[in-house]
């Protein structure tokens, strides 16, 4: 009895500030029979995006595809405000999100800063272009070589300024967003958080030719951050992605990745779920593992910009995973950064038609909307959304 | 094919990179050259590394440590090397455009090039048109390679070609391009002459440049 008053705490405390509470603590009996009511009613009428994504996360026809234009740096341009402003200013970085959520549309947020935000922390020298994507100072990697890994130092969250500022980030846009959509945490794997202080063709060498000073450096990274995924939990979000980029063709081999990163993100995706949170994973490489990545993070959501391992189209990719896991993704960036409003419609519905069928599709782009490019595609894209189901 | 020569190839093959060199000295001990060892062992062990990443049972970081091998092997060829040849050898521009700093698919390319006996120009990553013009022109080299993964950055590729054609050199280049955000379609939209979508496909069209002239 008082586990259960425990969790009704849990799910009355957000909703009476109007928040989502975590999707994970509702019974899976509630959220069938909800999903089954609302795609019963999106046929005859208009679903509220929550209720919309409630009904394509139970893998149900809602009434149109729901749509994530991942519009993040972009954003900045909606207020004015450069890359650096965007990147370490909390203030800022929550008004543009805001300004894009507000004027541009969809249903889920994926608030996040840039790929660094948790090497800087770690004491990674960063460069701060007025024009682009913060980077580590490629010249001055943190690891100078492969003895390197075993003497990286844990960090305190307390004094780690930038995962604040995202934590910060959350907090306000998870309250502003309320319940008109889903706001998403997000983090950085390990190996991803280590590839940003070392650089990627050391580190894929030194997976090979040194895995356990690798795996010691990977342990250090994922402690840190368990603790950073547990204070975005905290600030009300509904689901927090994980970004394992080198679980692909573009990374390491799949025993290889299996056996390096695996473990960790296991351990990260567990963590997010007993908080009852949402996991998606995010991997925008080319012939991403699916299967493995599903066996070791049972994710509910996989955004991807390329068809998988072992898929040759859509239909081959709908018909091996569709079941398993909500598809978020594929519409090509280079496309939203150069086309023009109809092909991008074209594009949408081509996605539409072979991934919304039966539910379990977020109409998104394969990565983050290209963030110098002219936003008037992301527009589009939304729209997209409501035109071609 | 000589077994000290097959045995370059399967090194190469198995990424074995404590072995490599005492396995191409081991050719250079019999009396085998170094162009031979580049062109018999490396040349056909790469290409068969290259051939298992395209098919998939290779991966990125199995394309880097190969490219370590190879990187490893040489000094030890190069000490033994004909100067004429050597100079002999055909110059290729590698850059990654201005606005992008990606280069893991620059450096590959580059080592794969290197290894097949092209003298490899680096000019590193968020390199202006201007730059890359003037080394054209100062160095002489026909062959321009450019990179780009940031979709945002693909005008810089229209900067060098319009740059190429200001400057005159136009139709004395090959530029090629490849990198995430590229495509053919964007080849023909830049005004480029080839786009290759891995580093052995850079490889196959820089050869073909050079045997058509």
């Amino acid at each position: 009895m008082s586990q259960d008053k425990g969790i009704f705490r849990k799910l009355g405390k957000p909703l009476l500030q109007g928040m989502i509470p975590p999707p994970g603590l509702f019974p899976e009996k509630f959220l069938d029979a909800l999903s089954g009511l609302c795609s019963l009613r999106g046929k005859v009428s208009r679903l509220t995006n929550v209720e919309r994504l409630i009904t394509t996360l139970r893998h149900r026809e809602p009434d149109r595809v729901p749509c994530c234009p991942l519009v993040i740096s972009g954003s900045r341009r909606l207020i004015g405000a450069s890359f650096p402003d965007f990147a370490l200013k909390p203030e800022t970085t929550t008004r543009a999100l805001m300004a894009a959520f507000d004027l541009i549309g969809g249903e889920v947020v994926i608030p996040m800063l840039d790929l660094s935000v948790e090497a800087s922390d770690f004491g990674q020298t960063m460069i701060y272009p007025e024009n682009s994507t913060p980077h580590p100072d490629y010249d001055h990697p943190l690891i100078t070589d492969h003895t390197g890994y075993q003497k990286l130092k844990r960090i305190n969250l307390r004094d780690a300024r930038r995962m604040h500022s995202l934590v910060e980030v959350l907090r306000i846009v998870t309250r502003q967003v309320g319940m008109k959509g889903v706001v998403s945490g997000f983090c950085f794997g390990p190996l991803g958080v280590l590839c940003m202080m070392r650089g990627a063709e050391h580190l894929f060498r030194e997976c090979i030719l040194y895995p356990t000073e690798v795996m010691a450096a990977l342990e250090t990274i994922t402690g840190v951050l368990a603790e950073f995924i547990e204070a975005q939990c905290e600030t009300g979000v509904a689901a927090i992605t994980l970004d394992t980029l080198f679980a692909s063709h573009n990374g390491l081999s799949k025993p290889l990745w299996e056996q390096m990163e695996g473990p960790f993100v296991r351990e990260l995706s567990s963590l997010i779920r007993s908080k009852g949170c949402i996991v998606g994973v995010h991997n925008c490489g080319h012939g991403s593992y699916f299967d493995s990545q599903i066996r070791f993070m049972e994710p509910q959501i996989m955004s991807f910009a390329e068809l998988p391992e072992g898929c040759n189209t859509l239909g081959e990719l709908k018909k091996r995973y569709g079941d398993q896991v909500v598809l978020m993704g594929n519409m090509n960036t280079s496309l939203l950064a150069h086309a023009g409003p109809c092909e991008v419609i074209q594009d949408a519905k081509r996605l539409i038609e072979a991934l919304a069928d039966g539910g379990g599709f977020v109409l998104a782009p394969g990565c983050e909307y290209p963030p110098n490019a002219p936003l008037e595609n992301a527009f589009v894209l939304a729209q997209a959304a409501k035109l071609c189901t | 094919m000589k077994e000290s020569i097959q045995q370059v190839i399967r090194t190469i093959d198995e990424l074995d990179i404590d072995a490599i060199c005492s396995v191409v000295q081991h050719c250079l001990d019999e009396g085998i050259s170094p162009e031979e060892i580049i062109e018999s062992g490396i040349s056909t062990g790469l290409s068969i590394v290259g051939d298992k990443f395209e098919s998939g049972q290779y991966f990125l970081a199995d394309l880097v440590m190969a490219g370590e091998v190879v990187r490893e092997a040489m000094p030890v060829l190069q000490e033994k090397m004909n100067p004429d040849m050597t100079a002999a050898r055909e110059r290729v521009i590698l850059a990654t455009v201005q606005g992008d700093i990606h280069e893991i698919g620059k450096n590959i390319v580059g080592l794969i090039l290197s290894a097949n006996g092209f003298e490899v120009i680096d000019l590193g990553v968020d390199v202006s048109a201007s730059k890359i013009i003037d080394t054209a022109r100062t160095t002489g080299a026909r062959l321009i390679g450019l990179s780009a993964l940031l979709s945002t950055m693909v005008g810089s590729i229209r900067d060098v070609v319009e740059a190429s054609a200001k400057a005159g050199i136009r139709n004395q280049l090959k530029i090629v391009i490849g990198g995430a955000c590229t495509s053919d379609d964007l080849r023909l939209e830049m005004g480029a002459d080839a786009y290759g979508e891995t580093a052995i496909d850079a490889l196959r069209i820089f050869k073909g440049f050079i045997a058509a002239t």
